[in-house]
This record gives structure tokens, sequence and C-alpha cells, in this order.
């Protein structure tokens, strides 16, 4: 017993050491106290950039949503809310579709602030290092190009600029987009003197950033800032120089090509969405025919007008590759199917994202209903973006545009122009990027023509909508927008959240 | 030091004294009381006592200095300061008294540990023979004293009335009286219990029952590092009682309405559901549960089994719970578990076996009414109906088959079966207890159960020392189904299986032709939903928590007075889970070709050692003081590991192994650990037991914050004052007892804080890229605040207690105002700061006012007995400031598509803000005449334009309320009247609100994803120019106004009266071996009163109701057996 109560007492005054008893260190996880030693610890803060990838509020919905709908080539395939108030220029960004594309494009510019601010002293292998800086300039150009074409303009300013260095985060925006395009441009320079090329990389690395995606994206922001600065434009011949003259690049054989999966990393590639069946873009999927026949999922997001199927030239083969019409066979997973759709409210459904839905034993579809993501890259930046913003900006100085212009449309299967003019550049711009982002609407706001925005819409309304052998009257399926303000409606709306948190440093813009 | 022993305690204890003794030769032994204990103080306490000329007084200072005899005697008969000289070596305490009295007149009497010593009443005294079975008296009785269960009361005094001649009961309750006659009149008495007397009437065998007295004001009250008699409480702490007579089968649910001030929302009918408690508000935007404490050691482990209940006390104001310093915050719940007894073995068993259903079952609409309504929604709209509704062409769509909320629900059976086994010897003794608990949920294919075992024993070494351990066991098991309304994309719920039974068509059946699941028809029509019932038969969820919580303890007398106790705790948790999530082959909203197995592991380790000290003593008779001192350690660790295997190529239930996987993901892991230290000390202060003081002091050091701002010091202190020992109240009849309480306290709180707020771990990232399935890597997500520090809670309490009228009435109120201040919360960033976890800061304050009352009464005596009990408490609650400028933090809390949730400077936390509405527009030209609103017509809302700017947008919102109720109220009534006993229990709030997404999100066509699916029946009664006497708006398919949006629309009031439990029981007759047999039947939420229009007005979730599990009506047969 004494032995017992020795120890109790022992115990008692075993208090001594209480400090250490209080010293936890974080276990599992590094934190930022031992993290940014090595190169592994570089490439894990590298894999993390590429969030956008499968977040379907950036790519499938959101910007999709932002960027397609509201143009003449597309309404919204179903009633949805949120859908309908973007198409209607009524939204205030709250909607879960659209909400998250501001904050997580900042996610995407910490993590980029994070690896340049570590890494750049950091005594690693200078190739691995300049591979991860690169990217994390690369990701920083990209998302700073993209906020800017969603949320900058002349006259609410440009997106607020945070760096490395930025401690103190209410920041507010600046006077004019130009200065955050022009930050856009300056990281996309920086990236593509860090990055190797493509074909440089391994095809582990693949889906990540190298020197023709950072001179293409430089091209392309130059491209927008230009309306804005007409220096701009010499700026874009440069940069897309740069890229056909590396060599590296080469329109696919066939326009068709462009969007299959075996082309995934092929020639035309310079930017895309990576994907797979359990993640990436769900565009295919959300634009896809309602419920997919029952044998796949499809969202009914995304129907294209008779506006959009009527832009085409005659013996463009884009249209038949870009839009199904009533009739139209297809293949669907193996077996051969005439497109008709039930949910359809335009008698038209794209038809350029279709390949992994024509492979049979659905082995390249998505598997989940929620998330109908699919094996096929969603392009956001060909080689044929190079070729007419580098026609577009010849144009635009006076210089001849032809060469490139006609490169492009001998693919599809149309004839050479000689002195080309901007409408001819238009024209081709909405055949050949159709249904991709940053392509009609804020081409139709860059080049000021408002009353295609504003017109009224059509479509074939079959009379049965099942049968795709049914006639069809022509009707309108959107009403003329004459709400639509280019003062205001160029850009949309900061979502509430983010203007709530900013401690007044933000303020709605216009809407 | 002279003590003196007051008598006054003792007038009316039934002994006669002659006063006019002459006092030089008085003394004599007279024994007249054996005691039959077998182990009684008494009996094995020998003392060692030298002392030369002392005075008598002397002797008996030293005796009970020695000892824990205490003497009680009448100055003015006894010569106390006659000196007497003293050689004892080990001696039994009644030898040496039968020596030091030989040759007086005084006789002693030893009543457990009070000697009283009187003098004689027979003048011809003598030494009376120690054996009572040779002192002559007439008559003989035998008999047990018992509490109303059937227990045995062992050291209940048993007196002969008007003479000093009585016995104490053995460990079995027994005891044997001879009294004078057989018409002698016994006193019964027990600590806690109503004093009895018994007429002999000439019975030799005798069973008394004593019962328990409520009221009696010795009552001793668990609190924390000890107990205290109820009447000497300076803090606001309430003592649950009727824990097991009402068939509950979860202790929370045995605190609804049991205690003033402490609010409990039950978890629906969800069988997994833990019902929340909050005591005193909300301080936190964070969790703020209260502090479990069981068996002296802080609980963090599974379900209590109420069966093993002791006592349950809440400690509500600061001064109570602050020497539990951090963690105690939100108050503390106090258990103590059944612990063992000396001698026989005493068996328990409890079984009540029942059925619950659903009270409030949805309806949907049959098929010809969907359709009929749909139509309208068009008709409303302008927009072409739709064909597939229209019964010329498709008559086969308004044909109803299955009624798909019936079919998701059913009647579940309940079973509850408990045994306990109790037992002893003088030097050990043991309590156990197994249990199992079996709940089917009235949803499909939910179910819980829980096994639970309990030994509690001790040992006592000898005078000194006492060694124990509790040791508990609990292994729970269930699956439930989801039933809110949120998606991970917030879009309009199309998961939760309640509000997808309304949308389900009806027109379809179950299975198909070949016994698959039907397909759900696609938009066209009919919306497009999941199979309700696929969704509920294919839950495959195994859920294991097992528990396992020790202490071993050890409680050492170092001198009289001088206590140190040891203990050490152990909680360890252990979870397993595994779901199956297979292919959903039909076509449906959650159709999937993939399918999935998670296997996740939980591992969590609680340690915690505590010392303490205690000294007791007593300075003359006026002052009486405690002191404790102690310190703890505490460490937790957790560590989890999460694995998915994918791609199934069989999903047979004997191969859903993780074995059978193709593909896995990146496994995740989790380690978090933190620890504690803590010091404390505390005073208690009795001055002429009239004025009482506490004061306590803790110190706290955490691991969670920097060394910095690690620790914390939080003071409290409380003063009572009973003003009825005052001389102004002391004779009154009418007042029994009246105390005045007044505390304050602050305590430290740092509950909401993750473990390493300051030096965040980096977050896993998940990509796509060139591969098939995802790139790990990491990010900073998080910022780490190394300025973090403790959060305090500030209680201010001011409480009168009262007892009237012979005790029949019982009275307490409390108000107090808490205020937390530092609050800890994640507040929100810029989001150009670009993480997704917000930081922890210190940022605000916030304050809980309320007002608690509990009142009771009660009938005692004949046949027919009762209490009657009720309680009522008001909470106000505000944020009072933000930090960093910001005004409002948002809430995530989600239905449909809204956020209808803020918390504001100035205004409850987690209000709603809405936008007001005022009526529907009667005509179109009233609707036209309203230019706020240009595209309203007839039958739509108004909604009111509060800020003047023509237009109708979130800036017109305004706070309507919170979910938390302004007065939460319940009433209690025990009835007994013979062997029957009846106990009502009503319970209800007011003032409470919920936002009724199940509304949102069921009747009306305009949520988007659910265009043409079925609806609520309630969507009969909309506005239409036939009812235009509806309050709900038109129905329509394209919404113009926008009706449905975020409006106090939505906004019902949840303020209820349930009768929560009835149970009528019965008590057989002694029955041979069995001690006690009680059979009773329990109808639980038998009637509810509300004018809410949702499912249950208890609404969980913040107040949002997205279609939650619904409660039971519960009926069930119980069986008490004790032998």
């Amino acid at each position: 017993m004494k032995n017992f109560i020795t120890m109790m007492v022992m115990v008692f005054f075993l208090m001594g050491c209480t400090n250490d008893f209080l010293e936890k260190e974080p276990k599992g996880a590094p934190t930022v106290s031992n993290f940014w030693k090595s190169e592994a610890d570089l490439e894990a803060a590298t894999n993390g950039l590429y969030l956008m990838n499968d977040f379907q509020g950036v790519y499938g919905r959101g910007i999709h949503l932002f960027s397609l709908i509201p143009s003449d080539d597309f309404v919204t395939g179903k009633p949805k809310g949120q859908i309908d108030g973007i198409k209607n220029f009524n939204t205030n960004s709250s909607g879960s579709y659209t909400r998250d594309i501001w904050s997580k494009h900042y996610v995407v510019i910490k993590r980029a602030n994070d690896i340049i601010r570590n890494v750049t002293d950091l005594d690693i292998d200078s190739n691995a290092k300049n591979f991860g800086l690169g990217q994390a300039y690369f990701m920083r150009g990209l998302a700073y190009f993209q906020l800017s074409v969603i949320y900058g303009d002349e006259v609410y300013g440009g997106v607020p600029i945070v760096d490395e260095s930025t401690t103190d985060f209410f920041v507010e925006r600046p006077d004019h987009v130009s200065i955050s395009y022009e930050f856009a441009a300056l990281n996309f320079e920086k990236a593509a003197e860090l990055l190797p090329y493509f074909e440089d990389l391994t095809p582990d690395q693949y889906g990540k950033a190298h020197k023709n995606a950072a001179l293409g994206y430089l091209a392309r922001t130059h491209l927008h800032n230009a309306q804005y600065d007409a220096s701009s434009w010499a700026k874009v011949v440069s940069a897309c120089d740069q890229v056909i003259n590396s060599g590296k690049n080469t329109l696919e054989n066939s326009f068709e090509d462009a969007f299959k999966i075996a082309n995934n990393w092929g020639s035309e590639y310079i930017w895309s969405v990576p994907s797979n069946q359990e993640g990436g873009s769900i565009f295919p999927g959300a634009s896809w025919e309602w419920d997919g026949y029952g044998e796949w999922f499809g969202w009914g997001y995304f129907n294209p007008t008779l506006e959009a199927y009527n832009s085409f030239e005659i013996g463009d083969i884009r249209r038949e590759a870009t839009i199904l019409k009533y009739g139209d066979e297809f293949s669907y997973f193996g077996n051969t199917r005439k497109f008709f759709g039930s949910r359809n409210s335009t008698g038209f459904q794209l038809r350029k994202y279709i390949n992994p839905m024509t492979i049979a034993g659905k082995g390249e579809v998505g598997l989940i209903n929620a998330h109908p993501s699919t094996n096929l890259n969603v392009p956001l930046l060909r080689y044929s973006h190079i070729l007419l913003m580098k026609s577009e900006a010849l144009i635009m100085q006076g210089q001849n545009g032809d060469v490139p212009l006609n490169e492009v449309r001998q693919r599809a299967g149309l004839a050479a122009i000689s002195n080309a003019t901007l409408d001819n550049l238009k024209q081709e711009r909405r055949s050949e990027f159709m249904a991709e982002i940053f392509g009609r609407y804020e081409d139709l706001c860059r080049w000021g023509d408002f009353s295609n925005i504003m017109m009224a819409l059509h479509g074939r309304i079959h009379a049965d909508k099942t049968d795709y052998a049914s006639s069809f009257t022509v009707e309108e399926v959107w009403p003329s927008r004459p709400q639509f303000d280019i003062n205001k409606h160029k850009i949309w709306p900061i979502p509430p959240n983010d203007i709530s948190t900013s401690n007044g440093s933000l303020a709605p813009n216009g809407w | 030091m002279k003590k003196e022993i007051k008598l006054k305690k003792f007038t009316s204890f039934p002994l006669k004294f002659d006063l006019k003794m002459k006092i030089t030769t008085l003394f004599m032994i007279v024994f007249l009381f054996q005691l039959q204990a077998k182990e009684s103080y008494a009996q094995k306490t020998k003392i060692s006592i030298k002392l030369e000329n002392v005075s008598f007084e002397n002797v008996l200072n030293e005796i009970e200095s020695l000892t824990e005899f205490k003497f009680l005697f009448n100055y003015d008969e006894f010569d106390y300061e006659k000196t007497v000289s003293i050689h004892a070596k080990k001696e039994r305490i009644s030898s040496i008294l039968k020596w030091l009295f030989k040759d007086s007149n005084m006789s002693f009497k030893v009543i457990d540990k009070q000697i009283v010593l009187s003098r004689n009443q027979n003048s011809t005294l003598k030494i009376e023979p120690t054996d009572h079975s040779s002192v002559r008296q007439e008559f003989t009785v035998n008999g047990t004293v018992s509490d109303s269960n059937g227990q045995p009361l062992p050291g209940a005094n048993v007196l002969e009335k008007g003479t000093t001649n009585g016995t104490q009961t053995d460990f079995d309750g027994k005891f044997l009286l001879t009294v004078q006659n057989s018409n002698s009149i016994l006193i019964v008495s027990y600590l806690g219990f109503e004093t009895k007397e018994i007429p002999v009437q000439g019975r030799s065998q005798i069973k008394i029952q004593l019962e328990e007295d409520s009221a009696n004001l010795d009552e001793v009250v668990i609190v924390g590092y000890g107990s205290v008699a109820k009447k000497d409480l300076t803090g606001a702490v309430t003592v649950v009682k009727n824990i097991t007579n009402r068939a509950v089968t979860n202790t929370e649910e045995a605190l609804q309405g049991n205690a003033a001030g402490v609010t409990v929302t039950s978890a629906g009918g969800d069988p997994t559901g833990v019902p929340r408690v909050r005591i005193r508000g909300v301080g936190s935007t964070s969790d703020e549960s209260p502090l479990w404490i069981v068996d002296g050691v802080p609980y963090y482990g599974g379900p209590l089994n109420p069966f093993d209940i002791e006592t349950l006390t809440v400690l509500k104001d600061a001064s109570s719970t602050a020497i539990y310093g951090v963690r105690a915050a939100g108050g503390v719940i106090v258990v103590t578990t059944k612990k063992g007894k000396s001698g026989d073995l005493v068996f328990d068993f409890n079984s009540f076996t029942g059925t619950q259903s659903v009270w409030n079952k949805p309806k949907a609409l049959n098929a010809a009414q969907h359709a009929e309504f749909q139509n309208l929604a068009d008709d409303n709209s302008g927009t072409p109906r739709e064909s597939l509704l229209d019964g010329n062409l498709n008559p086969e769509n308004l044909i109803s088959k299955t009624n798909w909320v019936n079919e998701i629900f059913r009647s579940g059976l309940i079973q509850n079966y408990d045994l306990g086994i109790r037992g002893g010897t003088d030097k050990y003794r043991f309590a156990s207890s197994i249990g199992f608990n079996k709940k089917e949920g009235t949803l499909l294919n939910t179910e819980a159960s829980r096994i639970s075992f309990r030994i509690n024993s001790d040992l006592k070494v000898n005078d000194k020392l006492k060694i124990g351990e509790n040791i508990s066991y609990t292994r729970t098991k269930g699956n439930s189904a989801f039933t809110g309304t949120q998606d991970a994309d917030g879009e309009a719920a199309y998961i939760g299986v309640i509000s997808q039974a309304i949308k389900a068509p009806t027109h379809i059946s179950i299975y198909d032709e070949n016994g698959g699941y039907t397909n759900m028809p696609d938009a066209a029509g009919f919306g497009f939903t999941i199979h309700p019932v696929a969704t509920l038969n294919r839950i495959d969820v195994e859920n294991i928590q097992e528990d396992l919580f020790g202490n071993i303890y050890l409680d050492y007398t170092i001198l009289d007075g001088l206590n140190f106790k040891s203990s050490f705790g152990v909680n360890f948790k252990k979870g397993s889970f595994k779901e199956f999530s297979p292919r959903v082959p039909e076509v449906a909203r959650n159709q999937t070709s993939a399918n999935s197995l998670q296997v996740a592991n939980s591992t969590q380790t609680d340690l915690s050692l505590e010392n303490t000290i205690t000294y007791n003593t007593k300075i003359s008779d006026k002052h009486d003081l405690k002191f404790l001192g102690g310190y703890t350690l505490q460490s937790f660790s957790r560590k989890a590991t999460s694995i998915l295997g994918k791609n199934f190529p069989n999903e047979a239930d004997n191969l859903r192994e993780l074995v059978n996987a193709t593909e896995f993901d990146k496994p995740l892991s989790i380690t978090d650990e933190n620890s504690l230290v803590s010091y404390f000390g505390r005073l208690n202060y009795s001055f002429n037991d009239k004025y009482l003081l506490t004061a306590s002091i803790r110190r706290d050091g955490t691991s969670r914050l920097s060394s910095e701002n690690r620790w914390g010091t939080f003071p409290s202190a409380a003063f009572a004052w009973k003003l009825s020992e005052e001389n102004f109240l002391k004779d009154s009849k009418t007042f029994n007892s009246v105390k005045l309480r007044t505390s304050w306290g602050r305590i430290g709180n740092i509950s909401s804080l993750s473990s390493y707020p300051t030096d965040v771990p980096l977050a896993v990232t998940r990509s796509v890229l060139n591969t098939s399935s995802f790139v790990n890597g990491f990010a900073e997500d998080g910022i780490s605040n190394p300025d973090i520090k403790w959060e305090t809670s500030e209680q201010a309490n001011i409480g009168l207690d009262m007892s009237l009228l012979d005790r029949k009435i019982n009275f307490t109120v409390d108000y107090f105002i808490k205020d937390t201040k530092d609050l800890i919360l994640r507040l929100p960033v810029s989001s150009l700061v670009g993480v997704q976890n917000e930081p922890f800061v210190n940022a605000g304050n916030v304050r809980n006012k309320g007002v608690e009352l509990t009142l009771s009464y009660q009938k005692n005596e004949g046949d027919f007995t009762y209490n009657i009990s009720g309680n009522i408490s008001k909470i106000k609650n505000e944020l009072v400031s933000l930090g960093n400028g910001i005004t409002e933090i948002g809430d995530l809390t989600q239905v449909g598509t809204h956020f209808p949730i803020q918390s504001t400077i100035g205004q409850p936390l987690f209000s709603f803000y809405l936008i007001e509405t005022d009526g529907i527009f009667q005509s179109d030209a009233e609707a036209t005449a309203y230019t706020a609103q240009p595209n309203a017509v007839a039958g739509d809302l108004k909604f009111k334009d509060n800020n003047n700017d023509g237009v109708i947008s979130d800036l017109d919102s305004r706070y309507k309320g919170s979910a938390f109720p302004d007065f939460t109220y319940a009433l209690n009534g025990n009835f007994n009247y013979k062997n029957f006993d009846l106990s009502l229990f009503f319970q209800g709030v007011t003032g409470s609100k919920a936002y009724n997404g199940f509304k949102l999100t069921t009747v009306y066509p305009a949520q988007s994803s659910v265009a043409y699916a079925n609806l609520s029946a309630d969507a009969i009664d909309t506005w239409h120019p036939g009812n235009t006497g509806s309050s709900n708006f038109r129905l329509s398919r394209t919404d113009p106004n926008d009706n449905i949006r975020k409006s106090d629309f939505w906004l019902e009031d949840t303020s209820y009266l349930r009768l929560k439990n009835i149970t009528i029981g019965y008590t057989f007759s002694k029955i041979k071996s069995i001690d006690r047999l009680r059979i009773y039947t329990t109808g639980q939420n038998v009637f509810t009163i509300t004018d809410y229009s949702g499912l249950d007005p208890e609404v969980a979730n913040r107040g949002i109701d997205g279609g939650q599990y619904p409660v039971s009506r519960v009926f069930t047969l119980g069986l008490n057996l004790s032998f």
C-alpha cells in the first residue's frame, strides 16, 4: 500500500513537464512550416493548381453558362431558373451554378502565389523549378485572363490583383480591365520563358502547362485587350507567330478529329480541360439530350438555335459536325440512331462533343448522372484559335490576314478568301468556335454587334417531338432581349458573397 | 478548541430528556441499542486513545477528531466538565463509551455515525446486557424497510414512538425490534425520504415502504468534484429525475422538458439520431454542446444507457461549471452511474417493447390530381399543357398505381432489455448491467441498435483507502436515410427521400414486369426523381461505433477531513464505417453505372489523469470550510483512415468487400492530437449555516493555442443567503426555506477550434489531369492564426429557491446573463485570399439572457399521492458584435436554392433574413397598381418594398426571428393510487420559427428541376379564382412574379404543445421472492397541438425544414422486475 501511495504522490508531482505535454506538432499532412522543401513538395503544390478542371461551377456550368447562353447561338434547353436568368440578363450570380467562379479563380491565384513566393529562391533542380514556376505563372495568368473577360471592363475596372507579395487582401479593382489583362500577359510571358514545349512533357505531365499554351493565352489576352488598346494587336500577332513558328502544332485533318478522345493530346491541342469518366468537364453531358435516351445521362442545358444552324456557309462541313437536327443519323454507343429530342426546345442538338457517346460499350462516358463527364478533354484553346487570332489581328491592323484564315477555311471544306474582311473573320470565328467558351458572346461584345444579342431567337418546333420524321414549324423560342445594355451586360456580376466579405473594397458592377 | 454541539437538530427527535439531574452521579451505561448492521461504522471502528485527567468534553472532542463520530447532547443534563482518564488500545467505540459512562445515568445511542447522549428516564438504571435478546419487552416486530421501488433501505432508523427504543435496518433493509406492546407505533425515517409512522397493530411481520421526499432539503446533489446538500447549493443546478420510468431509449430524450433552461431538440424519427442538448442558449456560432461528466470523468463516449444512471445533474451557471473550466462553457451534465450495495444480490430487469409509426405522414396528389394541378400551373402561366398529362391522349397516366409515401414508411419495432445485478460484501461492492436496444426506423431499411455493458465496483482496502473502477462498453450500429433537400450543388433537392416520394409519379408501379425497379419517367410530364423504394432498399451501411470508457480511482483519507483522490480515465472510441453504393440501373435522377465501397476506420483515445485534495473543517460551529485543490492532465488523439474501392464486377452481398474492388482512390488519413492541463481550486465557506460562499479559480493550458496564449485563468464566485434561517422567517409556517443565490464566473472555451489553428495542415488536393483517376497534391487551403486565444464565457446568475407549506410547494427561479466574448469563429475572409477554409479568429460577443422557473406541488398522504411539476424558461439571444468591421455572417444552411439564415449584429444568431410578404393580390388590377412587382397578377404574392426603391430585392429583407424558442416549457404529473401509477408529460415551445423548405420543394412546380413532378396534396389549397380565400399563392409554370423567392412566406411559427409521454403502471404486491414487479404501458408523442404545416414542429438544422425524418408516435409495453 505504501508503494501505491508513494507512486500516486509521485504522479502528483510529475507536473513539471506540462509544457512538453502541451506541445503538439501536427501529424499527417505537412503544414506551412515544414512544407516547401523539395522537388516533391513543388510537384504536389503544382498539382493543386488545376482544381478548376473538375469543378463544374467553372467548366461545364459556370463559365459555359455565362459564355454560351447569352449569345444568339443557344437557348436553355429546359426551364432552369438560374440559366433563364443569365439568358435574360437578370441574375446576381448568386446561383449555385455561377457563384463560385470568382472565388475558385482566386484559389488558383493563391496557390500560384504560394509557389512563386516559396520556390523562387529554393535550391532545387533548375528544370523542376522552372517547370513548377512556369506552371504557377501560367495558371495565375489564366485565372486573371478568365476573370478579366468575365468581370472586367473599362467602366467598373479590372479584377483586383493579388500577387506573391500581397499581404492586405482588401484590394480594390484597378481602374481599367487593361491593367489586369496586362498583368495576365506578364504572367504568360514569364511562363513561356520557363515552360518546356508539350512534346517535352512525359505523359504523366500531360494536362500541365507548356510553352505554347502560355504563348497562345498571351495572344488571347492581347486579343481581348485590343478592344481597349489597339497596340495589343501587334502583340497578338507576335505571340501567335511564336506558336506557329515553333512548328509544334497543326490542325487535325478533319474538324471532327479535334473533338475526339484519340486526339485529346493531338497536334491541335494547346489547352483543354482534361477529363475522364469520373471527373473533368461535364459539358459533353450537360449539353447532351436530356436523359440520353435512357442509355446515358444528359442534362439538355444547351440547345443550338436556328440562327446558329443557319449561320454556317453553304458547304461548311463544320455545320453537321457541330449540330444535330431532327433525323440526322449518329452512332449512339455503337448503334445507329436518328436524332429527336423529347425535351428539346429548338429542334437542334450539339453534336460537337458526341465522340464519347458514339463508342460502343459506354467505356468512354461518365458513370454518374450527377457528374456526366467523359473521357473527352474539352478544348479551351486549339491551334485554330491561334490562326484566327492572328488573322483578326492582321486585319485589324489593316494588313492581310488571309493565310491563317484560309488554313482554317480549307479544313472546313470552304474555298479560300482573298483580302478577307473583318466580317469574313467574324463568320469564321462563329463557325469554328461555336459551343466553345470565350467565343461568340464575348466576340459580339468586342465587335459591338449588339443587334445579334438582342434579336429574337428561333427553332424548329416539330409536330411530334419524339418523331424524328415529323414536320416542323419555325417558331420563336426566345423573345428579343431589348434589356441588353452593353455598358452593363458585357460583364457579369461579382457574386454577392464575395462583395460582402470584401470590407467595401469591391462593389456591385452595375447589375 | 471549544466545540458547541447543537441540540437544535434533535429537538424533534422523540427522546424525553429530564433536565434536572445532578451531574456528579450521572454516569451509567445503558446499552439500549444493539446495531444489527453487519458492517456498521461503530462496529468496525477501533480507537486507541490515552488521556489523563481531561474533561469529558475533551474526550468527546478527541473521539470526534479521530473518527467520523459526532456527539449530540444537551449541555444542561451532562456534566461535560468532569475530568476523567482513559486508556484504550484498539477498542470499539461501544466498549469505550460503555466504560466512560459506566458510572453515570447517561445512556448513549449510536445512530450511524452520530452518538446521542441522553439521561436515562429510568431512575433505577442498571447496566443492560449488550445482547438485546435479554431485554425484557413484550412484543417483537420483524420488518423490512424499502423504497417505493422495493429497493431495501439499509440503515433506516426505526424508533418506537414515545421511547428511545429503536434500531437501524441491516443491509437487507431488515430490522428486529422488541416494543412495549403490540399497539406501539413505529417511526421510520431515512435520509431523503418522508418519515412514516406505522402502528404495529399486533403484526409481528411488517413491510414498510418509504416514499422519496423530493422536497427534502437534505437531498444530496452531485456537483463538480463532490456533492453538496441541496440546501447548501449556491449555483443554478437542476437535478433531473424520473429518468427510466418512461421508456426512453437515450439519455438526451430523458432530459427533454425535465430541466428549466435546457433546450433539447429531438432528432426527429431518425433511429440513429441523438437529440441536441443546449444549456442556456447558444453562445457561439459553432458547436456548443454541454460537457458530460460521468462518475467524475469527462465523457466523450457513446450513448449512455439511461438504465445505468443513478443521478443526473445539470450545472447551468458559471460558478457551478467553472471548476470544469474549458469545455464547460456550454454547461455541464454530471452523471453518476449505479453503484453496488453490500448485501444480497439484487437483480433488476427492465424491458419494453413497442411499435413506432409516423404521426403525420405527408400526402401527395394522386395521378389524376397530379395532371389537374400541373395543368392548372400551365393554364395559370399561359404555357401549353403537357400532353402526357392529357387524360384524353394518355388516360393510363391518370391512374394511380403507387402511393409512394405509404410505400416508404412502415411501422417499426422497438425493443429494449436491461438487466442489472448489484451486490457486494462489506469490503467489495459491485454493480453490473447489460442492455440491448433495437429500433426499426419508420422509413424502410433504417434501424439502430445498441448493446451496452457496464461494471462498477469498489474495494475498501481499509478505513482510509478505497479503490474502485467504472467500466462501460457500448456498441451502436445503425443506418438512416437522407431526408433533407440539399444536394452538393445546391440545386433543388432530388436526394431527400421523403420529398422524392411526394414528387415521384404515381401512375407507375414499384417494380417492372421483370421484377426490377421501374424506370422513373423522364422529365416530360413527370419531373425526374429518384426511385424512393429502391433508394431506401439499396442502403447498405454498416456503421459501428464502439466505446470503451473506464476509470480507476483511489480515494485516500489522509487525516480526518483531508482526502486525496486520484482518478485515471480512458475514453476509447472506435468507428468502423462501411458503405456500399451499388449501381443504380433504373432510369432515375441518381442513375449510375459506377459502384463503390467506402471503408473508414477511426479510433479516438482520450486519456485523463486527475488528482484532487479536499479538506473539510469547521471553525467553531459557525464556520464550515471546504477546500478543493487539484489538477488534471488530458490528452486527445484521433486517427482515421478512409479507403474508397471502386468498380466491383459483382455486387453480390458477400462480395461487397474491398478485396473485390478493381480500382482505388488514394486512401486518406487524419491524425489529430491535442492536450490540456488544468489546475484548480475551490473554497466553500458557510457561516452559521446561513451565508454560503463558493469561490473557485481554474487555470487551463491547451496545446491548441500558441505558447503565448496557451494559458487562461478563469475565476468564479457564488453567494447564497438562507433567508429562512433569519429570525424574521425562522418561525414562519408558510416558508419552510427560502434561499437567495447569486453567482458570477468566467469560463474559457476552445471547443470550436481545430487542433492546429496556429499551424494549419495543408489540404489534400484532387485534380483531373492525364489519368483515369484523380491526381493528388497539397495546397495551403487555410490560414494559420498564431494570435488566436481563449474564447471566454462570462455568466452572472441570480436565483431564489423556496419551499412553502410543509414543503408541499417548491419553487426555483433564476435569471442569468451569459456573455460569450472573443467568440471563436471562422470569420469569412476576402475571397481574394484564395482559401476555402476560413481562419479561426476571436471576433465578436454574443449575449444570452434568460429566466428559468420551476414549480412543483406534491401530496404525499393517503392512498392517492401525486406530484405535479412544471418548468418554463425564456432565453433571448443576441449577436452583440463582430470583428474586422464585419456586420454579418452568412450561413450555408440551405434548402432548395434558398439560404434564409444570417447572423447579424443586433439580432439573434442564425436569424431568418427574408423579404416580407403582404398577402396575395386578389385581382389583376390590384397587382397592376403595385408597381414594384411589374409581373404580378391575381394570385401572386405581394412583397413589401421596405426600402421604397420601387423594386423588390434582397435589400428589402428584414429579420424575422430564429429557430430558437422564446419559451420552452414542460409539465409533469405523477399520480399514484394504491398500486397504480400514472404519469403525464407535456412539453412545448413558443416563438420558434422554421423555414418550411418541404413546402418550397413539394408544393410549387416552379422549382426548376422538378418541373412536372408530382406535388404535395397542399397544392390543392392554392389560390385560383375558385379558391380566393387561400393564403397560398397560385400555381404557375413560369412564376414571372418569382413568388418562390426567399421570403417570409415560407417561414412559419413552430410553437407546439405535445403530450410527449403518458405512462400507466401497476405494481404488484409482493409475490414470493420477487421484490418488485411493475408493468406499464407508455405512449410517446401521443398528440401535438401546433399550427405548423410541415411534417413536425421540432425542426433541427437551425430551423430549416427540408422534410426531415418525422417524429414517431410510439406505444410500448414495459416491465420492471426486481428480485
